[in-house]
């Protein structure tokens, strides 16, 4: 299936938890006839024991853990693997765990942070079954009664005779047995790996630099290609001089790829590939050609690439936002939609006009690169009559599809393999560098891995969306919030890549949810969306558009609260009330706050950060949340004395339920707070005459180790069922660190990333605007 | 264009003789012609520090090495950090405080760790800071590389010092 609308940010939750339970609901129908399950129900002979597609217990009492969720640095793959051993009651030591190959019927897809919370359930069924058939054969094998036996640590113990037998041993026997419609779970007192700091199952692998990651996949007599592409989107090569490229030892040929022969990978533009037989060659060779790009005429700045700029955007999100959109331009400005109303126009007419104070804010928030340290690479055998691929891809399904649509070539002869993936932040979500890597592996008939550079990766890549809002807030003589009006313009995601998600109305429900998903009391809200149209390509960033709204709607409370005079925590819990909780519609499925939970993590996160305690002046502390699933509340201390901002500690409390791995849940809160200070602090993609301005690691930089600040995570208990943790604690950085420095200077900044002492804002206390300048190269 | 060069190359206590363009980068010379890929491409121009590599014990990015420039100078990858099974202290440390994530820069950043402990076996924070500076994490790894490397240093006074 393909999943409409199906992408980290946009993807319908309702999809997922079916995706989650295999495309169908057959959790429990253990189907017969996977290809992995075949040899389950065999009996005699069997060479393991798969009552079930997500594990497999070997003849030598292995046990594998069989995923659908790919792991990229998230820990996914060893949260998975525990849930699936506890109930089993697996011997820890001998686990594994292997995504398996996408079978063009199971939806594989991983994002969005809902990796646990969907497969929780099904897996714990499905480990739970396995026990239940393993301890019925090793009671016989035993021959004592079923009763009298207990399972532990890969093994049936009959506890009066102090004999066990190993799974390993019943592989045979529990395939013959019929599979339990509705097993017994264990009782969470009975958890012997679930809540304990395990390692993850790939540490020693990456530590013994034994981990296999896309771009080191080797195959004997493969080819290495890069790709100079049109320097502006939907640039058309109008010709190239390849001679002194193939000049170059080691380039074996040079192929012009034209953008359009991916339809279904938009984002792709022309190129021309040096491919050769090392990476060096294929680079050099690269370096040598002398291609002539042309660049359409059309003043359509949806489609011309060369007129994209940063510019033309801000003044286009100006011009959305002033409501002259649809009269002026109406190839690449759509009119305004409203998304909701909390109440009525009249309403909130009349709630401006008695307002004791009103607040007219404006928040900009740049496009951003993922930037994953590994950049995209996909390496493809073309043999014929089928496909094999090795990509670093986390949207499995997409990859088939794609390449079924770019080659004719049925599922069941694409076989892909996904090795570990040096990050991806999303931007291996869409799959434009598989499908070079299989058109230049059909062109060549040889295996040929496809690199993208840095620079490439950079200024050619797919970029989280920008967004310029404008808020107003109406506050009542008691300081409380009367009525909040946000509209905002922004480049749509869905419309670039799925515009039939886009509803009749022109509204594109996943750039409002998480502007709607506000739940402080307040009488009128009105949330107006505004699509703006450039040649420029945004994709899930962290996703979807919570980075964006966090940032508007978490520093908004805390400037309601300072206009209010109120203490920030106080305000926000007088706002939240009585514990109650919410759901919001997102695409008819309820994604859910718990006021009460919201409330506890506040006052967690402060309690732990000694909020309210006296700081040196130049230092202040901020205070943020968000909620997708997670309930996480974050204070930010910064210090301005040196007249920019150092982040001294940032203090995040998370209720992500029960919490599976407390070192894993700890390493992505710390690892999200770093991904975020990047962007608040550092991050941004600009363009210019249709070319990105950055193109490496000296302009577009990142976070460095001397500007980590400590990262203190307070884990509230909670028996509830587990939530993710991949991505929530990087949505509330930026505004905990704005709300921060607010405090720290009295200075309020409203634009990412956060630039003290800017044109039009008000200057810090003291030094000037230094951002950190980044290292010059070594080696 | 560079004419090609035979090359004696020292890596990880063995020669290798090398025949190509004297330009190309030790990163890829490593990883394409000697099928070592512990060191990783991240930016290409020595920022990233995926790449990172110990010439003649010194962390370098090898990126922006030239094969035809290291002479006879001593190359240690990171496939040469363990001996045998017995991981290097900062690799064991690596492991105790479970820094890695994703883990494609981590083979730069024990390199990085392991040059300075051989320098300073009981570093600052300001020469961890300063050492490190030029490794790059986009999972963010930081918070615990900092203690790993404390831990790498008591691991190594523990067994009398190696690196």
């Amino acid at each position: 299936m393909s999943a409409p609308g199906a992408a980290a940010g946009g993807l319908q939750r309702r999809a997922l938890l079916q995706a989650a339970a295999g495309g169908g609901a057959l959790v429990l129908g253990f189907r017969v006839g996977d290809a992995a399950a075949q040899t389950a129900g065999a009996g005699a002979g069997a060479a393991a024991f798969q009552p079930n597609r997500w594990l497999r217990v070997e003849r030598d009492g292995r046990v594998v853990v069989l995923l659908t969720k790919t792991e990229m640095g998230q820990g996914i793959e060893t949260g998975l693997a525990m849930v699936v051993a506890d109930e089993l009651d697996a011997d820890w030591s001998r686990v594994g765990a292997r995504t398996v190959a996408p079978d063009g019927r199971r939806f594989m897809m991983t994002g969005g942070s809902y990796s646990m919370a969907v497969a929780w359930e099904p897996l714990r069924k499905a480990a739970a079954a396995a026990r239940q058939m393993l301890l019925e054969a090793g009671a016989r094998e035993l021959g004592v009664a079923v009763g009298e036996c207990r399972t532990a640590q890969g093994q049936v113990r009959h506890a009066a005779s102090g004999r066990a037998v190993d799974y390993g041993r019943l592989v045979e026997a529990a395939s013959r047995l019929p599979v339990p419609p509705s097993p017994t779970f264990k009782s969470p007192r009975e958890f012997a790996l679930i809540g304990r700091p395990l390692g993850a199952i790939n540490a020693p692998a990456i530590v013994r630099a034994q981990a296999v990651y896309g771009i080191d996949v080797h195959l004997s007599g493969m080819l290495y290609a890069v790709i100079e592409r049109a320097p502006v989107l939907n640039g058309r090569l109008a010709r190239v001089d390849d001679r002194a490229a193939r000049a170059v030892p080691g380039v074996v040929d040079v192929r012009v790829l034209r953008g359009n022969v991916f339809p279904q990978s938009p984002c792709l533009r022309d190129g021309v590939a040096v491919i050769a037989t090392s990476t060096w060659a294929a680079l050099k060779g690269r370096r040598a050609l002398q291609a002539a790009w042309q660049f359409a005429a059309s003043d359509n700045k949806a489609s011309n690439g060369a007129l994209a700029s940063s510019a033309a955007l801000a003044r286009d999100f100006e011009r959305a936002l002033a409501g002259t959109a649809t009269r002026t331009d109406p190839d690449t400005l759509h009119a305004g939609v409203s998304a909701l109303r909390r109440g009525s126009a009249e309403g909130l007419q009349a709630a401006f006009a008695g307002a004791a104070r009103t607040l007219d804010l404006r928040y900009d928030v740049p496009l951003q690169a993922h930037a994953p340290m590994e950049p995209v690479n996909a390496l493809a055998h073309w043999q014929g009559d089928r496909v094999e691929i090795w990509a670093g891809t986390h949207f499995q399904s997409r990859v088939l599809q794609r390449v079924r649509d770019l080659t004719g070539l049925p599922a069941e002869r694409v076989v892909v393999h996904t090795p570990l993936m040096g990050g991806s932040f999303g931007r291996r979500l869409e799959v434009d560098f598989v499908l070079e890597a299989v058109q230049l592996s059909r062109e060549l008939a040889r295996p040929v891995q496809l690199l993208w550079t840095r620079e490439d990766d950079l200024q050619h890549g797919l970029f989280g969306p920008a967004s310029r809002h404008h808020v107003r807030a109406a506050l009542g003589a008691d300081g409380r919030l009367l009525a909040l009006e946000h509209a905002f313009a922004t480049l749509s995601v869905r419309r670039q890549n799925e515009p039939e998600g886009i509803r009749a109305d022109g509204l594109d429900p996943t750039t409002v949810f998480d502007a709607l998903k506000f739940p402080y009391a307040v009488a009128q809200m009105h949330v107006r969306q505004h699509l703006v149209e450039q040649a420029i390509r945004v994709f899930w960033w962290r996703r979807g558009y919570t980075p964006n709204h966090t940032f508007v709607n978490e520093c908004l409370l805390d400037e309601c609260a300072h206009a209010a005079g109120a203490d920030p925590l106080a305000y926000r819990l007088a706002l939240l009330g009585a514990p109650r909780v919410i759901d919001y519609d997102n695409e008819g499925d309820a994604e859910r706050i718990d006021t009460g939970r919201l409330a506890r993590v506040l006052s967690a996160a402060c309690e732990a950060a000694g909020w309210g305690r006296a700081l040196p002046a130049g230092v202040g502390r901020g205070l943020a949340s968000t909620v997708t699933d997670t309930h996480v509340a974050q204070v930010v201390e910064v210090d301005s004395r040196a007249g920019r901002p150092q982040v001294r500690r940032v203090v995040c409390a998370v209720d992500c339920g029960r919490v599976v791995n407390p070192q894993l849940v700890r390493a992505q809160v710390e690892g999200s707070v770093a991904f975020a200070l990047t962007a608040a602090l550092k991050g941004a993609i600009t363009l210019e005459g249709g070319r990105v301005q950055q193109s490496n690691f000296h302009d577009y930089p990142l976070l460095r180790i001397d500007e980590m600040p400590a990262v203190d995570v307070v884990l509230i208990d909670s028996d509830a069922a587990p939530t993710g943790i991949g991505e929530q604690a990087s949505h509330p950085t930026a505004a905990a660190l704005a709300n921060a420095w607010f405090a720290a200077t009295g200075e309020r900044l409203r634009a990412l990333p956060l630039k003290p002492g800017a044109p039009g804002e008000p200057r810090p206390p003291a030094g000037g605007p230094t951002p950190p300048s980044a290292p010059g190269s070594r080696g | 264009m560079t004419p090609e060069r035979t090359i004696s190359l020292h890596v990880n206590g063995r020669q290798h003789r090398w025949r190509g363009d004297p330009d190309e980068p030790l990163l890829w010379a490593l990883r394409d012609r000697l099928g070592l890929r512990g060191a990783k491409y991240g930016c290409g121009i020595g920022t990233c520090g995926a790449c990172m590599v110990h010439v003649d014990g010194q962390a370098l990015a090898s990126c922006t090495l030239p094969v035809g420039a290291l002479g006879t100078r001593r190359v240690r990858t990171v496939e040469a950090l363990a001996r045998g099974d017995a991981l290097h202290p900062v690799q064991q440390a690596w492991l105790e405080h479970q820094v890695p994530q994703c883990g494609y820069c981590q083979c730069g950043q024990m390199m990085a760790a392991a040059a300075l402990l051989a320098r300073h076996p009981a570093p600052s924070e300001a020469q961890i800071d300063e050492a490190l500076r030029g490794n790059l994490c986009r999972c963010g790894t930081y918070a615990r590389i900092k203690p790993a490397i404390a831990r790498a240093a008591e691991l190594m006074r523990q067994t009398g010092g190696r690196s």
